[in-house]
């Protein structure tokens, strides 16, 4: 095109959007980052701003007093000391586990896969409480050999710790291993190479991910968990266990917060590691890979099935014996069955059941509410406001569950603080399960998000359909199975969590899953157990429920478990 | 509906999609924009929608001016490479979706529900959901969603090429008299030459977002006017003029010399005749043989400094007992011989 013709033309216009919609898409990100902002960084700043205040103004103190202790230091030690070695053997017996189920053609897969991931459906101390009613003082073990062992201390902490993390490596391993490029499998048996070393060049290549997100979360887990330790620590206290005893037991709240940033710190740097590395890799699975086809092979399958049946053995016998107990008479005295302790004759009786089914509920929609606008505003809004709002939605992985809770008692408890109205409510525990979960239900939001094209959104543009319209007929239809997900997800965390919401219950707004621990500490273990039954009882049916619904809709492969 | 687009700019990052492009349509052509992949054809047609927003530039539909009006608004009609039917509503539903973003009365909506799947042939199908449709018939579907809201403008973005080379011939057809008898004014992308020089009235030719070419298929097939254009729409020979090839200056030569020359090879003719005045002697160097067309490598000698020059011919029949390495004279018609480059 000339000079002349441009000329003739007359102008070459910057365009300037006036797009109402353009406001509108806008003002619903902000109102997205605005709970966030509330909920995840308002209290981190407090915890921040208490771990500064000493007695005379703003300093260091709390930092020194607590850093130089020798007390702090073996803290440390012993955090870590549990933390490596737990990762260490959760990473290794799962990725074997993963591979039994994955690569080789033992029998009942179904059944071992379903078997590993039942603890995820009991409340996050079972593992410690299961472990106590056999190896125990007064466990089965002991009871029945006339031995004197004791489980509680290091050994106690890091085996429950191994059975706590477990599923979650198992599923990181079993998605990464199922997807596999036949192709490589297939050159490299031309090229004459044998299992081991197909697997050494094949195999552990291109599981080097997984390998390095199931170490990260397990890290992360049992770094910040505190059920499984409290329960089974004995005299050995880790950082975790720490900041309660610290905020709950001595109202130090300035030394809790200072352990709570201690704490932060690693957890912080692993996710961050985690994510950086994990937005480089993208899929190096190429579009022409092939799905993998086991080769037949009669003695690696009868190892991995003795293996298989070793592992779940041992799950099964640490659940199962939390299911016997709440049905004895009085563990371990009177050992005849007994449905006494379902009839909960404890302070509250069963109402904290209900409390943690309401706030399951409350959390489950608040959840998709919050979440499936924000992966959808951050997959389709196309606005500048996309990657800020994204980052907020993936910072509360970093945040340990205690940490987030100290925040919420720092933050809200004050009666000029606008939330103020409902501390100590239900709904306060709800929404701060939604913002501890947030990353997590984020994430599986967005990627299904991803997988639906967008145009459909841009067919219903052009057809004239405006922002909301496009979102009542055309993507909340096609999301919502999605969005079933994603409430099965926060309604399953909400049931079993502990570690955020023990700051934020009183007595009347108390949850199952701290019924549990008060329980254990008491010496009620029956009762202690019949709830934790009935925690899984209400889980599993609500699981079952979601499913029957997809299942009758036809969508059988939106997963549930995560 | 006449169309006008002006000095369009668009730029993703470091990668300029589209580069300065004007064009005025009249009203009831159907304009195809060809070009290779990852010319900016998407890109542009997407701007036009109101999908993307322009760096700069204006869309101008009767010369009203839709640059700051939002896609919804626009009143273009748009079908997609992948159908893009809501898998959520059958297929009565997805026709009756614009109509319904309109606030058409109930009755009407299922009027032209009817007369829209009756016009693509799908009347049968309005329950079925979009899944249970062959791919053909969800872009006939796509189509008659599109033209439902009797849309100023038809935009369709390669709408054929999911689909076998048969449905596709049949579906090229079909839009084709469709646009006719509607007398919409419409935009087709496509990468398939082929579709570009069947369906089209103009073709607008597209190399690193800026336009090459713009003409009737005619015009781009037999006047091609750079060598891009001459090499993307079939086959041309592409030689320097000092060659020695006879040629009637095409165009006009503001005084320049030819630089450039195109023909098609089939219109290289070969002879045994002694070569009169002006005409090229060459050697046959390779033969190859395709069905009834026989397509024959001929290499020139030097000439001029040019280094030796290679064109190709094709000659109808199979039966030409040629060897390799017989001097042939190049029967060429002047006519025939393009000017690509002027210098
Ligand atoms: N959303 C985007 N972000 C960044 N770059 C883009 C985007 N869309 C297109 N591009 C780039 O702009 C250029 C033109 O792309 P466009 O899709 O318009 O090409 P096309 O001619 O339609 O190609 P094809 O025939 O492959 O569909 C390409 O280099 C492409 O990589
Ligand atoms: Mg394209």
């Amino acid at each position: 095109m000339g000079l002349k013709n441009r000329l003739a033309y007359g102008f070459t216009q910057k365009i300037v959007s006036i797009d109402k919609e353009v406001l509108l898409k806008i003002l619903v990100a902000c109102l997205v980052a605005l709970p966030l902002i509330v909920f995840v960084l308002y209290p981190l700043f407090h915890i921040l701003g208490r771990s500064f205040q000493t007695p005379d103004g703003i300093g260091l103190s709390n930092y020194f007093s607590v850093l130089g202790s020798k007390r702090f230091l073996g803290l440390v030690y012993n955090s870590f000391a549990v933390t490596l070695v737990t990762t260490g053997l959760t990473v290794f017996l799962a990725f074997i586990f993963a591979f039994s189920i994955q690569r080789t053609n033992i029998p009942l897969k179904n059944l071992f896969r379903l078997i590993t991931l039942v603890p995820l459906f009991a409340p996050s101390l079972v593992q410690a409480q299961g472990l106590l009613l056999l190896l125990g003082r007064n466990g089965l073990i002991n009871r029945t050999l006339g031995t004197d062992f004791s489980i509680y201390g290091y050994w106690g902490i890091v085996i429950s710790s191994v059975l706590y993390v477990f599923p979650y490596a198992f599923l990181i391993f079993s998605a990464s291993l199922a997807m596999a490029d036949n192709r490589l499998y297939e050159s490299s048996r031309i090229l004459g190479a044998g299992p081991w070393r197909t697997f050494i060049t094949v195999t552990l290549p291109s599981t080097r991910f997984a390998l390095m997100a199931s170490t990260f979360v397990a890290f992360t887990l049992v770094i910040t968990d505190f059920g499984n330790p409290m329960v089974i620590g004995g005299d050995y206290s880790v950082l975790a266990t720490e900041v309660y005893n610290q905020v709950i037991g001595q109202a130090n709240f300035e030394l809790g917060t200072v352990i709570g940033m201690v704490l932060l710190l690693p957890v912080a740097l692993a996710v961050a590691v985690e994510k950086y590395f994990n937005k480089n890799h993208q899929d190096q699975l190429s579009e022409h890979a092939k799905p993998m086809v086991v080769q037949p092979h009669k003695l690696r399958d009868a190892v991995f099935t003795i293996y298989s049946v070793l592992i779940c053995l041992c799950i099964l016998a640490v659940v199962g014996i939390v299911i016997f107990a709440s049905f004895t008479h009085l563990w371990p005295y009177r050992m005849d069955l007994s449905l006494r302790h379902y009839a909960f004759d404890v302070q509250n009786g069963i109402q904290p059941l209900w409390n943690s089914i309401y706030v399951g509920f409350m959390a489950a929609g608040i959840g998709i509410v919050a979440v499936g606008l924000a992966a959808y505003i951050t997959e389709r809004f196309k606005t500048f406001l996309d990657s800020p709002l994204y980052f907020l939605c993936i910072v509360p992985a970093a945040v340990p569950g205690m940490v987030l809770g100290l925040g919420y008692i720092l933050a809200f408890n004050n009666p000029s603080n606008p939330v103020y109205a409902i501390y100590g409510s239900l709904l306060l525990i709800a929404i701060c399960n939604v913002y501890y979960y947030h990353a997590q239900g984020f994430l599986i939001a967005s990627t299904s998000m991803k997988q639906i094209s967008s145009t459909y959104d841009e067919a219903s543009a052009t057809l004239g359909g405006t922002f909301i319209r496009t979102i009542r007929k055309v993507t909340l239809p096609i999301m919502w199975p999605t969005l079933v997900g994603v409430a099965v997800f926060f309604f399953m965390r909400s049931m079993v969590t502990l570690s955020a919401v023990i700051f934020l219950i009183t007595p009347s707004s108390q949850v199952a899953a701290v019924s549990v621990l008060l329980l254990e500490d008491r010496g009620a273990v029956n009762q202690a157990a019949a709830f934790s039954v009935c925690i899984m009882g209400v889980v599993v049916a609500f699981l079952l429920l979601a499913r029957l619904v997809l299942n009758y809709f036809g969508y059988r492969n939106i997963s549930l478990i995560r | 509906m006449s169309l006008e687009i002006r000095n369009i700019n668009k730029s993703f990052g470091r990668i300029k999609a589209v580069d300065n492009v004007s064009l005025a349509i009249d009203n009831g052509t159907l304009v195809c924009f060809l070009g290779p992949s990852g010319c900016g054809k998407t890109t542009l047609l997407r701007v036009i929608s109101g999908l993307e927003l322009p760096d700069s530039g204006a869309i101008l539909v009767n010369s009203q001016n839709m640059s700051t009006v939002p896609a919804r608004n626009r009143n273009f009609g748009m079908v997609f490479q992948s159908y893009s039917l809501f898998p959520n509503m059958t297929i009565a539903a997805n026709v009756a979706y614009g109509l319904e973003c309109r606030k058409w009365s109930r009755a009407d909506i299922s009027q032209r529900v009817n007369n829209m799947l009756s016009l693509v042939h799908l009347e049968d199908q309005s329950h079925k959901f979009p899944h249970q449709l062959s791919g053909g018939q969800q872009q006939r579907v796509a189509l008659a969603r599109a033209l439902a809201p009797k849309p100023s403008v038809l935009l369709l973005d390669e709408p054929l090429s999911a689909l076998d080379a048969k449905v596709r011939e049949e579906l090229r057809e079909e839009i084709k008299t469709l646009q006719r008898n509607l007398n919409i004014t419409t935009i087709m992308v496509t990468h398939d030459q082929e579709e570009a020089l069947t369906m089209a009235d103009r073709i607008m030719v597209m190399k690193d977002g800026k336009v090459m070419q713009t003409g009737s298929p005619m015009d781009i097939y037999h006047r091609p006017e750079n060598p891009f254009v001459a090499q993307f729409i079939g086959r041309m020979n592409i030689v320097p003029a000092g060659i020695g090839i006879p040629f009637s200056s095409n165009g006009d030569s503001k005084g320049a010399r030819a630089k450039i020359l195109g023909i098609r090879p089939e219109n290289i003719k070969l002879s045994d005749d002694p070569a009169s005045n002006g005409e090229l002697t060459g050697i046959v160097d390779r033969i190859s043989r395709l069905g009834n067309l026989t397509r024959f490598k001929i290499s020139l000698p030097n000439k001029n400094g040019l280094g030796p020059v290679t064109v190709v011919s094709e000659v109808q029949g199979s039966s030409h007992d040629l060897q390799v390495g017989t001097p042939k004279v190049l029967k060429i018609n002047p006519e025939t011989v393009r000017v690509l480059e002027w210098g």
